[in-house]
């Protein structure tokens, strides 16, 4: 999705919101073996919007690490940073964000441009089963300076 | 018997059915930890499908279940930024149906590295119980720290 201006913070809250409907409509088709491998509720989801042109604007949700993340995502983990590995509940690439963020800058890249993570506009993380706002952990704050 | 991987289970909400003492239990997990009595894929997603086919997901009423006001309260409390707070009907919409269906539904609320603390959503009131694929449901007892009122577990820990 693209458009000529950037997505406000209250926009990305209200795309989450939505998306959460769908993540939900898509385990109860997945269990009726109706469509896709989405067996279980994600635990929490979250928008995500670039800064700059062309103002993509991506979903994503909690699930298993990513295997080959964006290579600014990448660079970008306190691990890849100080060398240390965060503990096992928070560990880099279980969260929404850098999934979100991951399908941002591999679709930057589609588009030959470059950003950097501080140029990602996050809206608010939403718990999946009752939409309620859920606080950024640590490890995405150090990921997403912006975050902080 | 294939169980679900550590990964998985931080990363999302699964919902997990058992017997307990004849009580149809259902609990969403919330990203934390299953007790590995019950870690088992295979049966789980099959007790999830055809609880998936049995619920009637556009029956938002709350007839024939009474729902634990002390939750709903919970979680609108648990809420700093209150323009987020949640809908009656959002918060609920995933343990209403499964009440519907003779469950007591149940989610975990808070955990620790190695127990989690469930609490009650809802439960089918008397005069619907609609016990289904109670013969098939695994058997698990090893709930503690157990909170009743008037006969009805209301928290527990596993």
């Amino acid at each position: 999705m693209t458009r000529n201006r950037p997505y406000t913070k209250q926009q990305l809250d209200r795309i989450g919101l939505a998306y959460i409907g769908s993540l939900i409509n898509n385990v109860r088709r997945c269990r009726i073996g109706q469509h896709g491998n989405a067996w279980d509720y994600p635990a929490v989801a979250v928008a995500c919007s670039s800064n700059k042109t062309p103002f993509y604007m991506r979903k994503g949700h909690s699930c298993e690490s990513l295997r080959n993340p964006h290579p600014t995502l990448f660079a970008s983990y306190p691990s890849t940073k100080k060398g240390t590995t965060p503990k096992r509940y928070t560990r880099e690439g279980h969260c929404a964000e850098p999934h979100a963020a991951h399908k941002l800058l591999n679709a930057m890249t589609k588009s030959n441009k470059t950003i950097l993570v501080s140029d990602i506009l996050f809206g608010k993380a939403f718990r999946v089963i009752d939409c309620s706002p859920v606080a950024y952990c640590s490890t995405c704050r150090k990921t997403f300076p912006q975050l902080k | 018997m294939t169980k679900y991987r550590s990964g998985y289970i931080q990363t999302h909400c699964i919902d997990i059915f058992f017997d307990y003492h004849g009580t149809p239990m259902h609990i969403l997990t919330n990203g934390n930890a299953i007790p590995d009595t019950l870690n088992n894929k295979e049966l789980n997603r099959r007790i999830q499908s055809e609880v998936t086919i049995k619920t009637n997901w556009n029956d938002q009423s709350e007839y024939g279940v009474i729902v634990n006001e002390s939750y709903v309260e919970y979680v609108k409390e648990s809420i700093v930024e209150k323009d987020y707070t949640p809908s009656r009907n959002t918060i609920l919409r995933l343990f209403v149906p499964m009440a519907k269906l003779g469950f007591y539904s149940y989610v975990c609320i808070n955990t620790n590295e190695h127990i989690s603390h469930y609490m009650l959503v809802a439960r089918p009131s008397e005069q619907i119980v609609k016990p289904i694929l109670r013969e098939r449901l695994p058997i698990f007892d090893a709930i503690s720290n157990i909170i009743m009122q008037d006969g009805i577990i209301t928290e527990f820990q596993t």
